[in-house]
């Protein structure tokens, strides 16, 4: 056993291979350390001896290293060392031990809370309405917004449209534009498509089912297949080729059974045979929940009217490229939208074109905030919720002080206080998730059903399985959160009880008081801006209601008909049908007043135009455009609606073409283009299209549109009769008296013209309204819940301090009373004890109140934030349920036996 | 982990069997002081370089023999013609008793193995 003339240092092993064997135990490394290098450098030398290659000895030896580091590794710890040392005055603990300790710790807490029941259950049932009611509005945020669609890829899909850039409005987009974009590839794939009402016939009662006339690349810009047979593809969009249908998964399984033969069936819409050559699935109710699509069969793309640059008339859909993003499609866009706006600056100057992701299109603007809203509400409770199972916990700690300083006596640590305080509030925590999961279960159902129909996806919202991972996320944090005080305060305890220092229960005690009067006082302020948000809703949601619609709601109906083309292809049919039906049913008994309108008030539905009007004599330039919403009317329809004729008269039968071009105007028309002079008898015309100088005979009062909250909006009728025989109308009557079937006569009479022709969206004006409201409705109804929520807790808060306080300075009542004060002076005295801490809640909660509701300005009608009626409001309620917290504890001072105070230390 | 007292040691049979490399360990040990990297070389011309006991693993062994008692470290001395100072082993009283008890138990095997036929009677 030779090794040659080497010597000891003359090998340096490598960095790494130090820094591996410096990973071995440290009783290992002192006692073979040493050796082992001596061995390695043998090693290596007999290597290059015997020219064996070196790769071969490193690798051997590294891992064999790593082998030994992990074995003896595993033999320190797995060692129960038979005898102890010195220097570590505890055994050490094996992972099952430390398992056992941990279970242990959590039945002791779970018995311990088992026994104080009233603390146990209210701090669960404080805790599950704070978790349920955040869960539940989870849930619905992300069905609503945050689930994507059931597309692949669906957050590629967008919809372009068009924006005016000096108001930001958002319009549909033309068909020349689309042609643009398809034919420069700025997507993947893009398509049009314009919505329309149907009527289904068969040998029942027709059916009006939604529909959609489509461009070639429209499923595939979704990205969803047929179910059965085929899609529409492009041999369907020559006008020679027959007429194919798609229908919708809902309307195979309503109107055909499902039968599987429904493929090559015939089917009648709008009066047209058409061949049903496919089904789709049930995903595919977005962008538009229509139940037939038919392909969009323009005469020529080379049409003048096709190729109009301010025909919006088309709603689009569209792809993203793959590998672009949304700004760079919104680059090209523009890109291309600028270069329109050039050449064509009166009616494209100042417009764009702008991708919206689909969903964010579907929502638009205000229910997002509306949601996001509700959810910071319920977030207010929840953190209101924790305040109070906090102070609930410190209450409670106070009074097992004994206990505590039993334990530190036997020598708990902090961290081991601080871990009974954590277990205790994580069993809590998980008590009130459970129950607050079933709580959600049934919150959810219930705003579902109370929400707006017309909120996308908020029918499928219910708990899955996000929601459920996020109350148990939640239920964990609000442990740690309100977990917190009661732990802080026993380590300060210990510490007060180590260093020895005498008084340590009163000092503990009154740091103890300090921090429930402080978390008292958060929760006031949390309340404070939960009422203000709650007030400023209900306030709206009663101005909304008073508010005045511009026209009489009372008894009247409206339903809308759309009248098939091939049949009433001639205008004069359309205006002949409408007269009749008018007609008809004004002479019905039980009818006050019919007529027929293109559009319903209150955003009952109808179809109206944008469009432009310049009065005659003036420059027909932007300068003197009046933007304006085109309706049509047959006579009768004022009087039915019920909205005042301020001037001049309603249409006439010799209103028709042989008659002068005639209009009626809104009062708010009347004022921006003519000011205050008298409309009657001027005229203007519609400057981009119809050309036609039309003479005002009437003026007719303001009506709320689109909505209750709608703003003003200029609006002009013309008849039927006058070369605007649209084939849609809205059958508007007014009934005598509310016993009156109006709806039974209006179909009668329907039935009696035509009876191929469909009824829809029958509603009330009440009902148009209550609908229209629905959102602001809800919103108000939740907030109002959780403020009403937050103020008990609040009460229960003030309250659990008081009686506290007053527990505990039972001596100095006493004494006081001894000393010749009054009950009432006493009893005073306590319940001057909340005034600090509800006019700190209350200014603090003001403050954040006035921060949040800036950014929640839109949303209320009418009402801002400094609404001093909502203020005061708020402040005094805080005040008096503060009152009514204190009252029972102050009582109960004033009720002490002084003697008996003072012999019970 | 300092070797247990002998009035704590246990009888030899108790350990038995050794491992098959910890009776290796102990035989090239028997011969005398050894360090660690004469053992391996012992070990591997005796099997013929079948079996190449790296550093981690010999001393791994090493160790558990030394806390049962069944070796120990010898004196450091100088290597006679080098400067150096190396660890070296040797066997223990007790280590030598657990030797053979061992190597006993395995010629008695290995007559049984004869007897059996399943290899052809050696010298002795």
């Amino acid at each position: 056993m030779t090794t040659g003339p080497a010597r000891r240092n003359a090998i340096r092993f490598p960095l790494a291979w130090r820094a591996l064997v410096r990973l071995l135990p440290r009783e290992f490394l002192a006692r073979y350390g040493e050796a082992i290098g001596d061995f390695h450098r043998d090693r290596l030398a007999e290597a290059r001896r015997s020219g064996e290659s070196r790769f071969r000895v490193w690798r051997r030896a590294s891992a064999d290293l790593l082998a030994l580091v992990v074995v003896e590794w595993w033999h320190v710890l797995a060692a129960r060392p038979s005898v102890r040392t010195v220097s570590s005055p505890t055994p050490r603990l094996s992972a099952e031990d430390r398992m056992s300790i941990i279970v242990q710790e959590a039945a002791q807490a779970i018995r311990s809370l088992r026994r104080s029941v009233a603390f146990t259950g209210a701090a669960v049932v404080t805790l599950a309405l704070g978790i349920g009611s955040t869960t539940a509005i989870f849930s619905v945020v992300r069905s609503v917004l945050l689930a994507p669609l059931p597309f692949p890829d669906a957050d590629r899909i967008v919809e372009p449209d068009t924006r005016k850039l000096a108001t930001n409005e958002t319009w549909s987009v033309t068909y020349a534009d689309f042609m643009d974009w398809r034919d420069q590839h700025v997507f993947a794939q893009v398509a049009v498509y314009q919505p329309a009402n149907m009527d289904l016939t068969g040998p029942t009662e027709p059916v009006r089912v939604s529909a959609a006339a489509v461009s070639p690349q429209f499923f595939g810009a979704l990205g969803v297949r047929q179910q059965l047979g085929r899609s529409l593809n492009a041999s369907d969009y020559a006008l020679d080729a027959g007429y194919p249908v798609v229908i919708s998964d809902r309307l195979w399984r309503s109107q055909f059974g499902a039968r599987p033969d429904i493929v090559g069936h015939v089917v009648e819409v709008n009066a047209i045979k058409r061949t049903v050559v496919g089904v789709m699935p049930a995903e595919a109710r977005w962008p538009i929940d229509a139940d037939l699509w038919v392909p969009l069969r323009l005469t020529s793309e080379l049409d003048p009217d096709v190729q109009r640059r301010d025909n919006f008339v088309f709603e689009a859909i569209a792809r993203l490229e793959p590998g672009a993003s949304l700004a760079s499609t919104s680059a090209d866009m523009a890109t291309l939208a600028a270069r329109v706006a050039a050449e064509h600056p009166d009616i494209r100057g100042g417009v764009t074109t702008v991708p919206t992701p689909v969903i964010q299109a579907m929502l638009g603007s205000t229910t997002p905030r509306a949601l996001w809203l509700l959810l910071g509400a319920v977030t207010l409770l929840l953190l209101i919720g924790c305040v109070n199972v906090a102070n609930l916990q410190l209450a409670r700690a106070a009074a097992r002080q004994r206990e505590i300083a039993v334990r530190v006596a036997l020598g708990a640590s902090r961290w081991r206080l601080v871990r009974q305080s954590l277990v205790e509030s994580g069993a809590l925590g998980f008590a009130g998730g459970l129950l607050g999961i079933a709580i959600a279960i049934w919150l959810v159902k219930g705003i579902v059903a109370i929400a707006p129909q017309d909120v996308p996806r908020i029918a499928t919202a219910s708990l899955d399985r996000w929601a459920l991972g996020f109350a148990l996320a939640i239920s964990l944090g609000v442990s740690l959160l309100f977990g917190l005080a009661p732990a802080v305060h026993a380590v300060r305890q210990r510490d007060h009880l180590a260093m020895g220092e005498g008084g340590a229960r009163a000092s503990a005690g009154r740091s103890s008081a300090r921090m429930r009067r402080a978390l008292v006082t958060v929760e006031l302020a949390l309340s404070v801006v939960l009422l203000v948000g709650a007030g400023l809703a209900v306030r709206s949601i009663t101005r909304l209601r008073r508010v005045d619609t511009g026209f009489d709601r009372r008894n009247v109906l409206t339903a809308s008909i759309s009248l098939p083309g091939i049949t009433y292809d001639k205008p004069e049919k359309v205006v002949a049908f409408m007269d009749q039906l008018r007609e008809r049913l004004a002479g019905a008994p039980g009818i006050q007043a019919a007529g027929i309108a293109s559009a319903s008030p209150l955003g009952a539905g109808g179809f109206y135009l944008g469009r432009e009007m310049v009065a005659e004599g003036r420059d027909p330039s932007p300068a003197n455009e009046v933007s304006i919403n085109w309706n049509v009317a047959t006579p009768g329809y004022f009087a039915a609606l019920g909205v005042p004729l301020l001037a001049g008269r309603d249409f006439r039968l010799t209103d028709d073409t042989a008659a002068p071009p005639v209009m009626i105007v809104n009062q708010t028309f009347a004022k921006r283009m003519f000011g205050a002079e008298n409309p009657i008898g001027r005229r203007a015309m519609s400057s981009r299209d119809e050309k036609v100088e039309r003479e005002i005979i009437g003026v007719v009062g303001d009506v709320k549109y689109f909505a209750a909250a709608d703003s003003s909006r200029a609006l002009v009728w013309v008849p039927y009769a006058q070369h605007n025989a649209w084939h849609q109308g809205i059958i508007t009557v007014r009934a005598r008296g509310g016993g009156v079937n109006a709806l039974a006569i209006v179909r009668r009479e329907l039935h009696a013209l035509d009876p191929n022709i469909a009824l829809a969206n029958v509603v009330t004006m009440d009902e148009a309204l209550s609908r229209s409201m629905a959102g602001d409705r809800l919103v108000a109804i939740l907030l109002a819940t959780f403020a009403s929520l937050a103020l008990v807790l609040a009460a229960i808060g003030v309250f659990g301090v008081l009686s506290y306080a007053v527990a505990q300075r039972t001596r100095e009542m006493g004494i006081r009373l001894a000393l010749g004060a009054r009950p009432r002076d006493v009893r005073r005295l306590v319940a001057g004890e909340t005034a600090p801490m509800v006019c700190a809640g209350v200014v603090v909660g003001l403050l954040a109140a006035f921060g949040l509701a800036r950014l929640a300005r839109s949303l209320w009608y009418e009402v801002g934030p400094d609404d001093p009626a909502t203020l005061v409001g708020v402040a005094l309620v805080l005040g008096v349920v503060a009152v009514v917290a204190a009252l029972v504890p102050a009582r109960r001072a004033g009720r002490v036996d002084p003697v008996i105070a003072m012999r019970n230390e | 982990m300092p070797p247990l007292p002998k009035s704590a040691w246990p009888e030899p049979e108790a350990l038995l069997p050794l491992k098959s490399v910890d009776t290796l360990i102990l035989t090239m040990l028997a011969a005398g002081e050894r360090h660690g990297y004469g053992i391996r070389q012992d070990i591997l011309s005796h099997s013929d370089g079948k079996i190449e006991l790296e550093a981690g693993n010999l001393y791994r062994h090493m160790r558990r023999l030394e806390s049962k008692g069944l070796i120990e470290e010898a004196p450091q001395r100088r290597d006679a013609d080098a400067d150096e100072r190396r660890i070296y082993h040797r066997l223990t009283p007790f280590g030598h008793r657990v030797l053979a008890a061992e190597v006993l138990r395995l010629r008695a095997l290995v007559r049984l193995a004869v007897s059996r036929q399943i290899i052809a009677p050696g010298r002795a």
